[in-house]
Order: C-alpha cells, then structure tokens, then sequence
C-alpha cells in the first residue's frame, strides 16, 4: 500500500484529506507542523508522496520541502503544496525550493486522486 | 424726569445726536412749531374759527339782504336770534377756543412725551419758558455733578471691563482659542484676537455677523441650526469639529463649547463660548502637532491620519468577514445537501434489503414443505448409508475372518509344502546312499523312491490346495462384491432415484438463493462504492473551515494591530518630541502582506481606492 504523507497545521484539514485518501486506499501518516514533519522524515519515514500546506507558524511549507529535498530518500519523492495562496510569486518559490506540484484549496477529491495517480507511479 | 434726562434723551449722552437723527429732527421742528404757535396763543385752528365765527356776523346780514322773504324771515330770525344770543354766542366762541386750546394741548402732550418730556413742566409761554429754563439750568448743574461722578464710575467700571477683556484675550493667546460672545440674535458682539492669529480675520471684523454664518461644522450630531436652537433653549453645547471659517486656507479643526449667558432674574441675555483649536499652533507644541499628525493626519491633507484609515480597516473588514459569511454558508449547503443525498442513498439500500427480505420471506413459504421433505431425505439418506455401512462392515468382518482361516490354511499348505520338499530331499539322500550301499541298499532305494513319489504326491496336493484357496478366496470376494450389489438393489435403487430428485429440487432452490445472493452482494458492493464516494466528498468540504479560519485570523491580525496602535497613540499623548521620533503613521497597507487569497487582496484595494496590480489567473492545479 502506498503511503502519503499529509503535513497542516489545520486539525481540519488533516482529517479531511485523511478521510479521503484512507477511502481510496492509500496509507496516511500526519504531521501538524514543519518542525515535526521534518523530525518524522529524518527519523526514518519515507512517503511515497508528500503533500504540504504552505502558510504555517515557523517552518512553512517551502522550508520543509527545501530541507526534505536534502535527505537522500527522498531526493526524487513527489512532494505536493495544497495551499490557499494564489500568487504566482509564491509557486515559482515553491517550484524553486523542489516542490512537483501546486494545488490551490479546496480541491475535489477526483482531481486529487487524479493528480497522485499522476505523480506515484503505479499508485 | 430731570431736565437731564430730558436733555440727553434729546442731544444724546454726548452731546452727540445718537439713535434716529430724522426722527428726532421731525419730532424737533415739530414742537418748535407748537411753541411758536402757542407762543402767539393762536393757532391755525384758532384763526380757522375766527374767521369763520367773524365771516358769520359779517356776511349773514349780506346774505338776508340778497335772498326772499325765507331768507329775510331767516335774517330777521337770525337778527333776532343773533341779538338776542350775542352772549351765548361768544360764549361758544370763547369754548370753541378752549376746546382748540385743549386739543392742541392734548397734541402737544402726545409729542412731549414723544420727546420724552413732561408737559406740566413746560410752558407755553415764552416768560415761563425762561424762568423754567433757569431752574432746570440749575437742577442740571447739581445733575451734572452726579453725573460726573457716574461717569467716573462708569470709566472704572469700563477699565475694569477693558482689563477683563485683556483678561481674556491673554487666556486666549496662552491657550490657542478663540474666546467669543454673541447677543440673542446670535449676532457677534466680541471676537478674541486669537481669532486673527489662527483664522486670519482682522480684528472685530467678525463683530455684528451672525455666528451660524461665522462657524463651519463638520459634525453630524452639530449642524449650525442645532447650535442656535439648543443654545436657546438655555443648553449648552459642545461640538465636534466644528470651528470658525478661515479667512483663507482649510479649516483648522476645532471643537466647539459654547452656553447661554444669563443676568440675575436667569433670562438669556446673549451667549458665550469658546472654539478650542486641536493643534495649539500659538504655544507652538511640536509634540502635540506632531501627535495630532499621527490621529488626524497631515494639516489640509486628504489622505492619511488614523481615523480616517481606521474607518477604512473597518469597511475592509466588514466586506472580508462578509465574503467569509458567505462562502461558509455556501460550502455548509453544500454538505447539507450531500448528508441529504446520503441520506437518500443509504434510504434506497433500505428499502432494498426490505424486498429482498420479503421476497426471501415469500420464498420461505413456499419452500419450507419442500425443505421439510429435504431435511426427510437427507435424514432417510443418512440412516441408509448408516445401515449400509454397517452391513458392510458385518459383511467384510465375515469376510475377514474367512481369510483369516484361508491364510491359517495357507500357513498349513505351506507347512506341508515344506513337508514335502524335506521329504524329498530325503528321499533324494537316501537314493544316493542307498546306491552307495550296494544290493542291501536296492531296497531302500526303492523306498526312497516311494517316498519321493509320495512328496511329489503331497506337492501336488498341496499345490492344488493352495489353488483352491485361492479360488476360494476370489469367490468370497466375487460373492462379497455380488452382495453389496444384489442385496437390496431393487429397494436401494427406488430409494436412491427419489433421493436423488429430491436433491436435485434442493440444488435448484439453493441456487436460485445463491443467485438472489449474488444480486444483493453486487448490489451492496455498488452502494459501498458509491457510499465511499459521497463520504469522500463530505469529508473534502471540510476544507472551507481551514479557508474561513484563515481568512478570520487576517481580520483578527488587523484587529490587534489597530488596537496595538491605539494604545501606542495613548500612551504617546502628552509626550515630548524625542518620544514621537520613529512612530510610523497608522498603515493599513502593511496588511496586504498577510494575505493569502486574490479576493482579500481585491477588498482591501476597492476600499483603499488604490489601483490593484493586476494578478495573472493562475490554475488551481499545476504540476512543475
């Protein structure tokens, strides 16, 4: 089973995309913060997907994709900003810092499976 | 009324005509008129009736004479009459002067007391005239020296007046506002000269306009009429920039406090007030301008200060919590009507496992004969079989006690055998001894040779023994098998063929269950995926509540930050220069920085009034 990994800082939003990608048959893991998110990869997580939040106190989602880019595991993992902000100054930060993707909140859940299929292979 | 009083009510208090001029010029000419007609003691009137009385004794005479008998009956009665009544005649002459004399009087005592002058005290006779006019000359002298002495007071009384208006034209300048003072008619009767320093009027050229034309109130609660009006009605008021018009430039704004003045019996005798300027420009507090800058904004500038921007954070907000409202209600909707879809959808499963169950139900009926007559032949079948095998055990236990015995006769066979080969071999030694031996051994030899014949004999028979056996033991198997077969065949194979449409009946009925099974299984495999669907996207609405939050904790980030302001102003208030240093003006700009959304950012413009920079629409999906 393939495993995702889903970092915000919003209890809400984590459950949300819990529920749906529990229901179609991926394995979730969660962090509520950069911080912690980054500690759960160092010490041993390796997802077969990332999907980030960008706006959160202290480490933001570029950040953490910028430092989860060094680890060695997960150097070509896809890694996915799901986020509010619509700027394009900020996706070309993003994309810069080794994010795959940008997806803009709220995202229906047949474009978000549509999109890992995309991005996991054989997912 | 002293002849002072009569003469100042005349010439003024000066000496100086004061008041209508014109009127008291009429009013003079008049009396000079009366006086010079009383002076001669007969007026027009007098001479009116004279004439007419003389013209009457002198022309009646002259009339009779030219007129007819009526006329001379007339003179002769009037001659009669006219003689006869000469006394009562002038006697009505000498009324009619007195009543022209009272009348002239009574007109003369009208325009005295017009000129305000006593008529008893005034003669109509020139001598009199004279010799009152030396005892009012000399009741003027003593009322001169009273006056003077009034004056006296009145000059300190006015010096007193004087150092109080220096009075406040000093609290005036010290405190940068403009002291002022107005009668009823709301006409200005006194200006400070700060109104020249802030305001640019000369000095008392606001003096005789009405103050609603000398204000400038940019307060809705204290338009100009509400001033007036509350002000006679015995209120004060106090105002809110509100000030006086500039003689040139923008207004400086100002507050306003104004209140009924009052003499002892507490009737409004004018009004006063004060128009406090909020920048205290004469005492030259740079601190205090400088803090005013900040709440208010630069002097004349349209743009900036606090309150005005505050004003405009609070339209910002009021559409940005608005737009929240309104997408929140939105995606609540929309959750409620997928409960309501799963609602119906898990309704439709309902049902159908309802008619599956009555369908199952109406099945059961039917079937529970047949089920019953099933269970009998499966029972029927058991206690067959059971019956078989026991029979079959019985049998093959027989059967095995028989090769129990035919193995026994093996063992015997065997041993015979064996008998016989032993024999033989004897026999076989004995031949050769017997022939080692000679003629004695001839003998024996042919004993050996019977004995030898005889083994062979055994040989044989056990040989055929063991045949024997053997087909003994095929038979018993034949017969065996035949056994199983011919023992209740005919029964058995009636039994077996009912049981077997019984099964048969069974096997149709399961399998239209299995098959009604089947239907319900795919079904539900269908509603699961279709439930997993909707749950899905109900859990995928969540996501608005992380979208509202985010937008709720900008507004609260503004909140705090004006509330942070406000308190730095108040405690800024009152500081010195060196304290204001730094602070940056109040910038509701600075807040575009936390936000996260194109809409927010299009809010925040539309109510600034400042041009957006156009954002590229960008896809809500993209991958690098």
């Amino acid at each position: 089973m393939k495993v995702i990994f889903i970092v915000d800082d919003s209890g809400t939003m984590l459950m949300s995309l819990e529920g749906v990608l529990s229901k179609a048959g991926f394995q979730v893991e969660k962090a509520d913060s950069g911080e912690a998110a980054l500690t759960k990869l160092k010490t041993g997580l390796v997802p077969d997907l990332m999907i980030t939040d960008y706006n959160m106190p202290g480490m933001n989602g570029v950040d953490l994709i910028r430092e989860a880019r060094k680890l060695p595991a997960l150097k070509f993992k896809p890694m996915l900003m799901l986020t509010t902000e619509s700027q394009l100054e900020r996706r070309e930060e993003a994309k810069a810092a080794g994010a795959t993707g940008w997806l803009v909140k709220p995202v229906q859940p047949p474009e978000l499976l549509g999109v890992i299929k995309r991005v996991i292979p054989g997912a | 009324m002293t002849l002072r009083s009569r003469s100042i009510a005349i010439h003024g208090e000066s000496g100086v005509d004061h008041g209508d001029q014109k009127e008291r010029q009429r009013l003079l000419a008049q009396r000079k008129a009366m006086v010079e007609a009383n002076k001669a003691g007969f007026g027009r009137a007098e001479w009116i009736i004279s004439a007419l009385f003389l013209g009457a004794l002198l022309l009646f005479p002259v009339l009779g004479w030219r007129l007819d008998s009526t006329l001379n009956l007339l003179s002769q009665w009037l001659d009669g009459w006219y003689l006869g009544n000469l006394p009562l005649l002038l006697a009505l002459a000498g009324v009619a002067l007195l009543g022209t004399q009272i009348f002239r009087r009574r007109k003369l005592s009208a325009l005295l007391d017009a000129l305000h002058l006593d008529d008893m005290d005034f003669c109509l006779r020139e001598s009199c005239f004279i010799k009152y006019y030396k005892e009012l000359k000399q009741e003027y002298k003593e009322l001169d020296e009273k006056f003077k002495q009034l004056q006296d007071e009145t000059r300190k009384l006015f010096k007193q007046i004087v150092n109080a208006e220096q009075h406040i034209e000093h609290m005036a300048s010290v405190s940068g506002a403009i002291f002022w003072e107005a009668d009823t008619a709301f006409k200005v009767r006194f200006v400070s000269k700060t109104a020249t320093s802030l305001f640019g009027h000369a000095h008392n050229s606001l003096t005789g306009h009405s103050i609603t034309d000398i204000l400038t109130s940019m307060d809705d609660q204290c338009p100009k009429e509400e001033i007036t009006a509350q002000l006679m009605r015995g209120e004060p008021i106090s105002c809110f920039a509100t000030s006086l018009v500039p003689k040139t430039g923008a207004p400086v704004r100002s507050v306003l406090d104004a209140a009924p003045l009052r003499d002892d019996q507490g009737t409004i005798i004018g009004i006063s007030g004060v128009i406090t300027p909020l920048t205290r420009r004469l005492s030259g507090n740079a601190s205090f301008e400088h803090w005013s800058e900040l709440v208010l904004g630069k002097e004349g500038a349209k743009e900036g200060g606090f309150f005005r921007d505050s004003a405009i954070l609070d339209r910002i907000l009021t559409e940005q919590t608005r737009k929240v409202s309104q997408e929140t209600e939105g995606a609540a909707y929309q959750i409620s009507g997928q409960i309501q879809e799963l609602d119906k959808h898990v309704s439709d499963m309902m049902q159908l496992l309802t008619e599956a169950t009555n369908w199952t139900q109406s099945q059961g009926g039917a079937s529970m004969s047949v089920a019953k007559q099933d269970r009998e032949a499966i029972g029927n079948l058991q206690n067959f079989v059971q019956g078989l095998r026991h029979q079959k055990e019985q049998e093959t236990e027989r059967a095995r006690q028989v090769i129990d015995q035919i193995e026994g006769l093996y063992r015997l066979v065997e041993i015979v055998r064996g008998i016989s080969e032993q024999t033989n071999v004897l026999a076989l030694n004995a031949g050769i001894i017997a022939s080692r031996t000679g003629e004695n051994g001839k003998q024996f030899l042919v004993v050996a040779s019977e004995v030898r014949k005889l083994s062979g004999q055994v040989k044989d028979a056990a040989d055929r023994i063991d045949n024997g056996i053997a087909e003994s033991v095929a038979n018993i198997q034949s017969l065996f098998t035949d056994n199983t077969g011919s023992l209740a065949a005919e029964k058995e194979e009636a039994f077996l063929q009912r049981t077997a449409q019984q099964m048969t009946e069974m096997g149709k009925n399961y399998s239209k269950l299995l098959d009604f099974n089947d239907e319900i299984l795919r079904k539900i495999v269908d509603w699961n995926a279709t439930l997993s669907n909707k749950v899905m996207n109900m859990l995928s609405g969540l996501q608005f509540q992380d979208i509202a939050r985010q937008q709720i904790e900008q507004v609260n980030r503004a909140l705090s930050y004006r509330q942070e302001y406000v308190t730095k102003l108040q405690s800024l208030y009152g500081q010195k220069e060196e304290a204001m240093r730094g602070v940056e003006p109040f910038n509701i700009d600075i807040l575009t920085k936390g936000y996260v959304m194109a809409g927010q950012r299009t809010i925040h413009y539309e109510q600034t009034g400042r041009q957006q920079k156009r954002e590229e629409a960008a896809p809500q999906i993209q991958l690098f």
